[in-house]
């Protein structure tokens, strides 16, 4: 059973932290968090071309950070690969000893760094989560038997500021009925809008991942402009705190913020654990973790 | 219907330049309701070239006739005779019709003069959006008449992504999400069971392409083959 | 280089043409540069009637029309701006600009008339004969073509 998994399961808080796969062949940057902080947290996750932007393969990222010591999150987006594909790397996964799967859609291509490139969303998230059942049961998506099958734990994204609500929560619930074990969500600020997500969950035993994000220079001034289009919002006062800082300083300021989100979340147990995102740098993580009291 | 766009002047101008005598032919159905193709845009760029070469002072004799559908053997037909005298040939139809016109009437070379854009609607003069990828697998009848496979960019079957801001979709802010109005189609019909169930995977192998369709008639009187 | 301009006129009868005339029957002068083509009304006006001057050999064309708003036909003024905007960029697209212009000048208003014509006179000697007259005049049976197309 993955790290992950029994974390969550025994009901122990899961802090996450996402790392940076990067654009090259260099990985000592990607993985400077996992030998600083494997200790402390319960997984790494490896973002598959986030943004639609090229970088490192996930499921290679993950291996590697299992060999430096870290417990792996692998993303997996229905964008760029085929059923065939999808499925043939899942297994490259389950060899590979990868077992913990975020599974999404993915953000479209035109809005990445190859707007030219094919969009493949042969799948959707729902689809790719029945995927993962069926092999996991010995099956591929065709219905033919597999040679071995793999164990997963596999997770899927929700949007708790979704706008609207209805249909989003409608494609939550698919989540879960096609295997989500848990759910990961965007970047939070406002712990209210989390609370009132929680309510219109399932009470079975499907597990939270709240998003928390060290927001950087560009995103604030963007904010401060009336420019924010995302789906999540930030609070005006956090975004009239940060504005105008020098960059530094906004992260600096992000990460604190961000470590009080986590503590208090941890503290109402307003989810099961958190899903950080800081840049991948381990000075940023390490001051969230110290501001949470991790 | 099929929607098409004019390609760029300096574009079909290139294609030309090595010919003295052109035939331009129209298609009188889809590309001539979006003004693309039809006998008053083969007008307007045989009087283009013609000032345009004219101003470089070469000589091109262009040759202007529209048929009813270019996607049609009846309407090609009769038009075979007629292309023989040219060097060649500009084709304002669709890619079909370009093909069609080609296969059966021309020897020489032949050039599309309008890009195919997509089949859609025509919401008023001038202003056409798509509304079918002809998957093969029509879904309309549960999703409240919305096209996912179309009117969503990513084609997903099963809900809305997670990019939806404000009803509107994460790859085109100016157009709303496909989902979030399917889902609003539903819930005014009471259908919303149509939207909890989980869509199957798609089969792709119906859309492979090139695409036949026997019509059972067809069959019956001729067996299979075309 | 000395030259006349071949100037096309498309025009409305209501309108423009009225005022034509009374500039004529007044004996304004104005420059002899303009063969007038009268149409009921200039949203009758062809884009392809445009082109065609031009493939003839005109030097430029004018469109003139009703002011907005007092088109007898309520807009067909409307609809030849549209056009003749769109034959604009066309025209500069095979490239020939600058030579096709719309104008408005009401019936009553022969001055103005009078001020278009040399405009555009002005305008097209500076950009000297069009390419495509090679010499000639403006071919008269275009004119002719035109007339018969527009009067039944
Ligand atoms: S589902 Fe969409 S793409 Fe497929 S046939 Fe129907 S309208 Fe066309
Ligand atoms: S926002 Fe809506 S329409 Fe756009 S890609 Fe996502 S689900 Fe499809």
């Amino acid at each position: 059973m993955s790290k992950l998994r029994e974390t969550l399961e025994t009901g122990a808080f899961a802090v996450v932290v996402e790392l940076k796969p990067p654009k090259g062949t260099a990985v000592a940057d990607m993985l400077a968090p996992v030998n600083a902080l494997k200790g402390r947290v319960a997984a790494f996750a490896l973002p598959d071309n986030e943004h639609a932007r090229m970088r490192l393969a996930s499921v290679a990222a993950a291996r590697l950070v299992q060999e430096a010591g870290g417990e792996p999150l692998v993303n997996l987006t229905c964008r760029d690969r085929n059923r065939l594909a999808l499925e043939s790397d899942l297994l490259g996964a389950a060899v590979l000893g990868l077992e913990n799967l975020l599974l999404l859609s993915g953000d479209y291509v035109t809005l990445g760094d190859h707007p030219q490139a094919k969009p493949v969303y042969d799948a959707d998230s729902v689809q790719l989560l029945q995927i993962v059942q069926g092999l996991m049961a010995g099956q591929d998506s065709a219905g033919q038997p597999l040679n071995g099958n793999p164990a997963f734990f596999p997770g899927a994204v929700a949007i708790p500021e979704a706008d609207p609500l209805a249909p989003q929560l409608l494609k939550c619930a698919k989540k879960i009925e096609a295997g989500a074990q848990f759910l990961v969500t965007p970047p939070i600020f406002d712990l209210e809008k989390l609370r009132q997500f929680r309510e219109h969950l399932p009470l079975n035993p499907v597990k939270l991942l709240a998003g928390l994000k060290v927001l950087g220079a560009e995103e604030t001034a963007l904010a401060a402009a009336g420019q924010w289009r995302k789906v999540y919002s930030l609070p005006p006062d956090l975004v009239s705190e940060l504005a105008g800082k020098e960059p530094e300083e906004v992260l600096a300021l992000g990460a604190a913020a961000a470590g009080r989100l986590l503590k208090q979340i941890k503290e109402e147990r307003l989810a099961d654990g958190v899903y950080l995102k800081a840049k991948g740098r381990t000075d940023l993580l390490t001051k969230i973790l110290e501001t949470a009291g991790w | 219907m099929i929607i098409a766009e004019r390609k760029p002047f300096a574009e079909i101008k290139a294609m030309v330049a090595p010919y003295k005598k052109i035939l331009i032919v129209g298609c009188g159905t889809c590309v001539a309701v979006c003004l693309a193709g039809g006998e008053k845009e083969v007008g307007l760029l045989a009087s283009q070239l013609r000032l345009a070469l004219g101003l470089e002072d070469k000589r091109l004799e262009i040759g202007e006739i529209t048929v009813e559908r270019q996607c049609d053997m009846e309407f090609l037909r009769p038009l075979c005779d007629f292309t023989a005298d040219y060097e060649a040939i500009i084709s304002l139809a669709c890619g079909a019709g370009v093909q069609f016109l080609k296969q059966l009437c021309s020897l020489q070379p032949i050039f599309p003069g309008v890009n195919t854009s997509f089949i859609g609607v025509n919401n008023d003069v001038g202003f056409y959006t798509e509304r079918c990828r002809a998957c093969n697998n029509c879904y309309l009848g549960v999703t409240g008449g919305i096209c996912p496979v179309t009117m969503c960019p990513k084609g997903l079957l099963n809900g809305p992504c997670g990019g939806t801001i404000q009803g509107h979709c994460e790859v085109d802010p100016e157009k709303e999400c496909a989902w979030s109005k399917i889902y609003h189609r539903l819930e005014l019909e009471g259908s919303l069971d149509n939207m909890r169930r989980i869509m199957p995977l798609h089969p792709c192998d119906r859309s492979t392409t090139p695409g036949t369709v026997i019509h059972p008639a067809f069959k019956k009187r001729y067996g299979t083959n075309e | 280089m000395e030259f006349t301009p071949k100037i096309l006129a498309l025009v409305c009868t209501y309108c423009t043409y009225t005022a034509a005339d009374m500039a004529g029957s007044a004996r304004m002068q104005y420059p002899a540069t303009v063969r007038i083509v009268k149409y009921l009304c200039t949203g009758r006006i062809d884009i392809l009637h445009i082109l065609k001057a031009f493939e003839a050999g005109a030097d430029a064309v004018m469109v003139s029309g009703c002011e907005a708003g007092s088109c007898h036909f309520l807009e067909g003024n409307l609809r030849a701006r549209e056009r003749v905007e769109y034959a604009q960029k066309l025209l500069e697209e095979a490239g020939l600009d600058g030579r096709l212009e719309m104008f408005e000048v009401a019936a009553s208003d022969a001055p103005k008339w009078v001020a278009a014509v040399k405009e555009m006179t002005q305008r097209v000697e500076a950009l000297g004969p069009s390419p495509l007259r090679r010499g000639k005049h403006l071919h008269p049976e275009v004119v002719e073509q035109l007339e018969n197309m527009v009067q039944p």
